[in-house]
Parts: structure tokens; sequence; C-alpha cells
């Protein structure tokens, strides 16, 4: 089995182009699998225009079901639920449960049951670059965090079974469990960040977070142009921590509009990229 | 009046919005519920007043009492329980503190001890407008603790601008629930109106009123304005796209550089939300 | 002595996985019988937690070494907790060979977590 590279794209903040920096690296890429693992708001299959050629539910937990006609009122799972799941009719607040079954466990009347829950879907479909593996979470549901890692894995699968060599992550934005899921043991992070205070002070958190797991990690300054100071803050951090910028993007209204037109950034303005140092850029990762 | 501010998309100017109607109107109380990436003190600048740990439980076994009856590590559902022939530990940070292990122990060895997950932070902002704002702890996996703590927070302000999680999932939830609108701050790429599709999933199936923002007007296309159209939303305001607008957000400068006429505009976003929540609107 | 490798196929021929709490397969070597026995991972597909599944399996089998590769923070502690000792098994690739070069002393032990795992999803 040859070794698969995984590379994931984040960014801590949102909004600042981790979605057309992922875009851009697709044309590129040979021989892999592309996901997006941003479930919460999953862009990528709009640039890339796949058609879905499979699609499978996704349920991440369990949860507890209330059957009425066992139910003697007693109402000890509302006195131990301790996520105020049960509410006063005894029936479950899906959205607060968290499957851990001591409902299950105090009902003297076997009234509670944990069933599977479908929180998502997942789609594998087939575009001119690769197959792109991608989801969507049912808004409002949690783990999203576990969608992540099935994205994750049926991209792996995928790899594995048609022998490709790199996986390329669109991940989610933030800090908390999607992105960590999205994070666990890839090979190499791209962080992309935009010269801004919000952009800059989400770098730092993301990155202390990323540092935990060891990949190779690169910044990439999008919208460069938009505070010469707080861009050389974020040149500063990265320097102080070792830390490649890989590239500095400046602000490009032609960028916006090949996104609007549904392009990749990189084809679509392909010389702009191309005076930006893209391949070297490309060879890096 | 308790109003969320989301948006789908990140970077939309959801903290750009709410930064501002919080300096407009300095009677509001601003929360920051965006426990990942709270970004609304860099813009207000707060002097805090208060800094309240927010704690989860995990289980302590006393090996001592305990027999190694294994019945703990088979009822745990989250895998946070190892139990060995003469050990048995728990796992801290998988820990759900659902209180299950305790439950099944039958020689009392299980005792709950807290960690510490993040901080509410009570503050005045430099507009002399109160602030609540939330932060989780790098390497945390849930901010929905800080943002349970924060709801049951005592907060008696008329007026509430909630700075909400992006997206969808369950943190976005817990901050929009008990609101009385939510305000969507989108932007006119088809990125944005992808995700925003999404949020206006969530909110008619927790059937709160909601109305949107334009925010970057001028740039991109009209996707998100026909999406409006044909879906009967109604646009409050359009914040335009400028250079100059990013480059004063990109270091923090807000309201003092921003222009009698935009400030209009979030006087008539203002209006506009309370004219939604069925209340009378502001002057604009 | 019950030596634990991780594996990613079902016999003793197959190549070690590059991943701890998500490999397809442990490999016990019992150092006595000098035999193997495969076992899938349960914890493979677990949605959360799998690390500590994983040692949870160790445990059930009365594991005393594991040859892994980078184990991360919280299956590191809970390895420890359990009184198991964990060695890098590095660039090797085949199984006879980590146990040959752990029973020459050449694998180096891991004290510390190198990696985060990812715990709750």
């Amino acid at each position: 089995m040859n070794k698969i590279k995984e590379t994931v794209v984040i960014s801590g903040k949102g909004g600042t182009g981790k979605t057309s920096f992922t875009a851009s690296l697709v044309p590129f890429m040979d021989n892999a699998v592309f996901a997006d693992c941003d479930v919460d708001a999953p862009n990528l299959s709009i640039l890339l225009e796949g058609e879905t050629v499979e699609e499978e539910e996704f349920s991440g937990l369990q949860r507890a079901v209330h059957n009425s006609s066992l139910c003697s009122g007693c109402g000890q799972c509302l006195a131990s639920c301790r996520f105020g799941a049960i509410k006063g009719d005894f029936s479950v607040h899906a959205p607060s449960c968290e499957g851990c079954a001591v409902c299950v466990h105090v009902c003297p009347e076997n009234a509670m049951t944990l069933e599977d829950a479908v929180v998502g879907k997942v789609y594998e479909s087939e575009t001119i670059y690769g197959p792109l593996v991608h989801a969507s979470l049912i808004p409002g549901e949690e783990t999203s965090g576990r969608l992540v890692s099935r994205v994750r894995g049926a991209a792996r699968e995928l790899a594995e079974a048609t022998g490709r060599t790199g996986i390329l992550i669109d991940g989610p934005p933030g800090i908390g469990c999607a992105v960590i899921s999205s994070v666990t043991g890839a090979d190499s992070v791209c962080i992309v960040t935009e010269p801004t205070l919000s952009g800059l002070y989400d770098l730092k958190r993301v990155y202390s977070m990323v540092l935990r797991f060891n990949p190779a990690v690169f910044i990439i300054i999008n919208k460069a142009d938009l505070s010469e100071d707080v861009c050389r803050d974020i040149e500063d951090f990265a320097a102080e921590n070792g830390v490649p910028v890989l590239m500095k993007i400046p602000f490009n209204k032609k960028i916006v509009q090949s996104l609007s037109n549904r392009e990749i950034p990189s084809v679509a303005e392909a010389d702009f990229f191309e005076n930006l140092g893209w391949k070297k850029a490309l060879e890096t990762i | 009046m308790k109003a969320a501010i989301l948006s789908g998309k990140g970077g939309t100017g959801k903290t750009t919005v709410s930064t501002h109607l919080a300096a407009l109107f300095p009677d509001a109380l601003y929360v920051d519920m965006d426990v990942e990436e709270p970004n609304g003190d860099l813009f207000l600048n707060p002097e805090w007043n208060d800094r309240i740990p927010v704690s989860v439980i995990y289980p302590e076994i006393d090996n001592d009492k305990c027999t190694h009856c294994r019945n703990c590590a088979a009822f745990c559902r989250f895998n946070a329980l190892i139990a060995g022939k003469a050990l048995t530990i728990s796992m801290k940070e998988i820990c759900h503190g659902c209180g299950g292990c305790a439950l099944v122990c039958p020689s009392d060895a299980i005792r709950y001890r807290e960690r510490i997950i993040g901080y509410v932070s009570r503050g005045i902002t430099r507009f002399g407008s109160p602030i609540i704002s939330g932060k989780m702890d790098v390497g945390e996996f849930s901010g929905v603790p800080l943002i349970d703590r924060i709801r049951t927070m005592d907060r008696t302000e008329a007026l509430q601008i909630i700075d909400s999680p992006p997206g969808t999932s369950c943190t976005t939830v817990a901050a929009v629930e008990g609101c009385d609108l939510a305000v969507i701050v989108t932007e006119p790429t088809p990125f944005a109106l992808s995700d925003m599709k999404r949020t206006v999933e969530m909110l008619r199936t927790m059937k709160l009123p909601f109305a949107v923002v334009i925010n970057k007007a001028g740039m991109g296309d009209r996707g998100v304005y026909d999406y409006c159209r044909d879906e009967s939303i109604d646009i409050l305001g359009e914040i335009p796209f400028s250079l100059e607008l990013a480059g004063a957000y990109a270091t923090g400068v807000m309201l003092d550089s921003v222009s009698p006429q935009l400030q209009k505009e979030y006087r008539k976003i203002m209006d506009g939300m309370k004219r939604k929540a069925g209340m009378p609107g502001v002057a604009v | 002595m019950i030596v634990a490798l991780c594996s990613t196929g079902f016999d003793d021929q197959a190549e070690l996985d590059s991943r701890f709490g998500r490999c397809s397969h442990f490999l016990f070597f019992d150092t006595d019988q000098r035999t193997f026995k495969t076992v899938s991972n349960s914890a493979k597909d677990a949605s959360g937690g799998a690390g500590a599944q994983a040692v949870q399996i160790l445990v059930n089998f009365g594991t005393g070494v594991l040859i892994a590769p980078d184990v991360g923070p919280q299956a590191m502690d809970a390895l420890q907790a359990m009184n198991i000792s964990v060695f890098r098994q590095g660039s090797i690739t085949l199984p006879d060979k980590a146990i040959k070069a752990w029973e020459n002393h050449r694998l180096e032990e891991q004290q510390k977590a190198s990696v985060a795992g990812m715990h709750r999803a």
C-alpha cells in the first residue's frame, strides 16, 4: 500500500478565501481525491461542478426515543439527563440529546430506547479533475466532527481503492471539533489567513491547535494588501514560529468575479497567479 | 429584543454589523457567542470587569474501591473509560459528562471533578455599552457549554445583539435559541448564497423571524438579491463594498471612520430589525 | 508477554499501519509461544474516542508492549496508565522485522505524545 498524502486547507476565521484557494489547487493535483470537510458550508462542489455518483445517509450518533405507551411518568429520565434533553412530557428534545443512554438505564418501564439518528448525507461526485467526496449536515445538527471523519474516511477508502496518491481537503473554519477532526493525522496543513486583526487573532488560535498534530504547516496570506501593518504582523508571527509564508495574494476584483462566474480562480486568472509564484507554491506543497 | 446576527458563510461581515450596531446603540448589550473565534472585542475594546470560568465534569475512579467489574466502560457510549484487570481509568477530554458511569458503578468508586474549558467575560465597551463575550480554550471540542452559560446569565438589557457562530451546526442553534429575531449577514457571491440557503432552512425549522443584510454590496453577482425576492425575504440594508472600509476593518478601526451615510444605513437596519420584532422603529 | 502491532491486514505478512487508533487490524505476538494472532480493530470506525477504544482492546488482550506509529497524547496517557510500553515502529514495514528490532532493543521508546489524537468528534 503506498502512502497517501493528505493536505488540509483551513483558516480559523471564515471568509479568508479557504475554499477559493483549495479550488485553485485542484486542477494542479495529479491523481488525487478531493474532500470538502466544510460540512456546514460545503462550497467546493459549486466550483468543481461534478456529477453525484453515490450518496449515503450518515447517522453519526444514536439518540433517545420516548415511547409514551410504556411510560409511567415517574420522571427519572428527566431527573437524570444532564443535557436538558428530556422535555416536561418526557419526550426527547433531539438536538440536545447526546445519546449517552442514561435515560435508557434509569427508566424502569423500558420506555426509552436509542435509535440511529440521520444527521447528514455523504456524496461522491465525479469531476473533470477527479473524484470529490462531500457532505451536507442537516442544518442545525451537531456532530459535524463525526461527519468530517466520515468524509475523510470515505476519501481515504476511495484513494486506496483507486490507487490515488493524494487527498486534498477543504477544511471547516473555527478551532472546534470539526477542524480537529479534519486536521488529525494529516501530512500538511495550509492556513489561509488575511491581514485583518480578526484574521491574525484567529490564525494564532488555529495555529496553536494545529501544532498539537505535528504536520507540515504553510501560511497563505490572502487579500494581502488590505493592511500593510497587519500583513507584516502575520509575517513576523510566521517567522517567529518558523512557518513558511507560501504566498501573498493581493486583493483582486477579478478573483471575486471569477468566483461569481463559478470559475476556479487559478484557471480563470492564470497570469495573476503565475506572477505570484504559483508554480513554486505548488511544488512546495 | 434579542437579535441573533448570523452568517451562513464565514467572513461575510457578521461581526462588523454586530459591533457597529452595538456602537451606534450603546444601550444595547453586545453578546459574543462566536466562542471559537470571538472577535467582537477587537473592535469594541472593552474593559473587562468579570471573568467567569466555565467547567465541564469528568469522572475520577477510586481504584481502591473499584472492583474492576467493567460496568462503567461497558456503559460509556463515548469510550471515555478504559477498564483493565487491576486498573480502571477515565479519559477526561473524551467524557461528555452524562453521569452514567457513576450510575452503573456497584461500588461507589466514581466521583466527578470539574475542568475548565473556557471563560465568559463581562465588561463595558469603549462606547460605554455592555458586552458579554465567551471564549473557548484552544484544543477544546465544543463551545456549547460556554453558550449555555451565557444564556443563563442575568441579562436585563431590552436590546441585545447576539454575534453568533457561523454555519448551521449545534453551536449556532444553541446561540440562536431564545432569540426574537435573526439577521443573516450575507454577501452577493455564489458561496454566500449557498450557505445562506442552509441558514434560512435552519431558521425556518426553528420558526424564527429573520431578515437579511447584504454586506460588500456592489461586488459579485445578483444571485442573493434574486433569491431574497423569490423567497420574500426582507433586505434590511446594504453595506457597500469598498477597499477603504475593508482596510479600516483590517486594523480594527470602526465607527470613528464611518461616514454619516453608512451610519444612516446601520440605523435603517436597526429600524427594520425592531419593526420585524414587532417593536416601534428608530429614527433613521 | 504480549506485544501488539498495528497492521493493515489480517495476517502477519501484512504491512504495518501508519495509524494507531484507526488502524485496520491489531496483531498480537506472544513472546513465549512465538505466535501471532490477528484481531480486526473495532475502534477503527468509532465515531469518536477511537484511540481510547483501541487501548481498551489492547488491555483486553493483556498487552504489555505496543509497537506503533506515533501515538496521540490521550491514548499515550491511557497506555502509560495501563502500564503498556510504547515503541516507535519508525520506517519498519513488516511485523517480524519490527519484533526482531524490538527484541534487539533497536526501537525507540515513546515517552510522550508527539501527535494529538482525535478524541471527541
